[in-house]
């Protein structure tokens, strides 16, 4: 979510709770959160 | 004093090479010139190429008072209207001013595209090779270009907050009772 532009592409099940993790960024080089973005949901 | 500069210049075309010297006699400067003959010459140039045009920009001024056409410009037909390319070629205009530049003696040459100062005010207006670097030029540049400051800034803003938002992330659960996904 630093808006870098860069991103991590998971798999997960259907039924799971959306992914959110801190992972590193090399755009800022700092570990940033990273939100699951395609099922933007509740 | 007109003797003491005829003098000069005779010394001078003996120390240049053959090729200014023909060149100089067959088109002398205006500096050169007796005073005497220019507008009895000049009266004459008239009537016959009075419609001369020149081609480029350059200050006509010095044309007008030499007795014979520019050799280093086209020239428009006075009765056919046709345009007639100059006498001397660009790349034999270029090798005659690189050859009286390196004896000091461009400034008896008429004016060229190829003289240096032309050259000079040419690389001033365009600038370098680069696109965008000459007097009152813009590049439009790649959209990631015109958009890369606005794109920083909001990089930045969010860095600014990322602290806060881990804060807020790791107490509701990691994620578990995370509300605000983005879009």
């Amino acid at each position: 979510m630093a808006l870098t532009g860069y991103y991590k592409t998971l798999m997960r099940p259907r039924t799971h709770r959306p992914l959110s993790m801190l992972k590193y960024d090399p755009v800022v080089r700092k570990k940033v959160l990273f939100l699951e973005q395609k099922r933007g949901g509740k | 004093m007109a003797t003491m500069q005829r003098g000069q210049y005779i010394k001078l075309a003996q120390s240049l090479p053959p090729r200014l010297t023909k060149f100089l006699a067959r088109y002398p400067p205006a500096a050169i010139l007796p005073q005497t003959s220019t507008p009895s010459n000049a009266s004459s140039a008239t009537t016959t190429t009075t419609p001369l045009e020149s081609s480029s920009e350059l200050p006509s001024s010095t044309i007008s008072d030499l007795p014979y056409p520019s050799p280093f410009r086209a020239t428009k037909h006075a009765v056919t209207g046709k345009w007639h390319n100059p006498a001397f070629s660009l790349r034999r205009q270029a090798e005659l001013v690189k050859l009286a530049r390196n004896h000091g003696v461009e400034e008896l040459l008429p004016p060229s595209v190829k003289s240096t100062a032309e050259r000079i005010r040419r690389r001033a207006e365009n600038g370098l090779r680069v696109k965008g670097t000459g007097v009152g030029q813009k590049v439009k540049g790649k959209e990631s270009e015109r958009t890369l400051k606005g794109r920083l800034e909001k990089r930045r803003q969010a860095m600014l907050q990322m602290p806060q938002m881990v804060q807020t992330w790791k107490e509701r659960g990691h994620g578990r009772g995370w509300k605000k996904w983005p879009k």
